[in-house]
């Protein structure tokens, strides 16, 4: 798995969203399902309970693939990625409307984007070939 | 298979198009915002709007390209862009100084210096193509990110983003 950026990537970036998932549930007991306003974890991150599930099911996607194949890990990075950049911009015409339904502020669309560039550029950059992909899954 | 030790003038050479696609990534986006920032306002700015769209939408897919490719993709097309979109942000300033945050324009200026001078450089000189490291793309992407996020912020759509001090729990169960 170590000779796989891919694969490295998704498996720590799918552990840490699962550790943040689990733990933005301690930081939103008596916030609405998709209330616009949420808890603070770590003190900066705002997560509503829905911001905390989508965590969950991005780390565990994220975790599963890493752990599974090159073509797996790269095709979730890409995937990810690629929603997480739309979400950079999308999410700064949300913040204050009703349709923030994932209570994002400022610091999570830091991280959001600093994922996506990570996980996008992964994805695309390393493990091109199915070759160097078939002695990755060996390794 | 053993990989040859890489020197540090080729260790920058194999830099150059991650450090290019990231900070043209992190410029599209700020384009897109002052793009649809311009379009949603009206006025005079309308086609400017558009322009700014496009740019940063191309901005974008040449990123991603020469991430896949390993290499930069037409540089001669890249300064172009880059100067081009340079342009069509100060003229956003110009056109709408009181929507249009200094910061926004900065941040983006930073990055769309760095694409052309990447390209042009590559003009120059060819390279060959090889994935980046992932330690230069974590710490690009952190970089580019901490450039993005205040200047995104500053941009008409963030600003509409209240404080946490000046407005009250939204309670979504109660219409």
């Amino acid at each position: 798995m170590r000779s796989s950026p891919n694969r490295l990537v998704a498996t720590i970036f799918g552990a840490v969203y699962l550790l943040v998932g689990a733990l933005g549930f301690a930081y939103t007991g008596g916030v609405g399902f998709v209330a616009t306003e949420g808890g603070l974890l770590l003190g900066i991150f705002e997560v509503n309970p829905l911001h905390n599930i989508v965590h969950l099911l991005v780390g565990a996607a994220l975790l599963i693939a890493g752990l599974s194949s090159v073509v797996a890990a790269k095709t979730i990075n890409v995937i990810i990625g690629a929603v997480y950049l739309l979400l950079g911009i999308v999410g700064f015409f949300l913040v204050g409307t009703a349709l923030n339904i994932l209570a994002l502020n400022t610091f999570d669309h830091f991280l959001h984007l600093a994922s996506a560039i990570v996980l996008l550029g992964v994805g695309l950059a390393a493990d091109r070939t199915l070759h160097s992909a078939r002695d990755a899954r060996t390794v | 298979m053993t990989a040859a030790p890489l020197t540090v003038t080729a260790v920058s050479r194999r830099s150059t198009p991650a450090w290019a696609a990231v900070a043209a990534w992190g410029a599209g986006l700020i384009e897109l915002a002052l793009g649809a920032g311009a379009i949603t306002s009206g006025g005079p700015a309308w086609g400017l709007g558009i322009l700014l769209i496009a740019l940063g939408a191309a901005g974008l897919g040449w990123g991603a390209a020469t991430l896949t490719r390993g290499r930069l993709l037409a540089p001669r097309v890249g300064v172009v862009g880059a100067l081009t979109s340079q342009t069509a942000v100060v003229a956003a300033l110009a056109l709408g100084p009181a929507s249009t945050s200094v910061v926004t324009v900065g941040a983006a200026s930073v990055l769309l210096i760095a694409v052309a001078l990447a390209c042009a450089r590559q003009s120059r000189r060819r390279t060959d193509a090889a994935p980046p490291r992932l330690s230069v793309l974590s710490v690009a992407a952190l970089i580019v990110a901490a450039l993005v996020t205040p200047a995104l912020s500053a941009t008409e759509a963030g600003l509409l983003a209240p404080d946490h001090s000046d407005h009250g729990i939204v309670d979504p169960g109660h219409h």
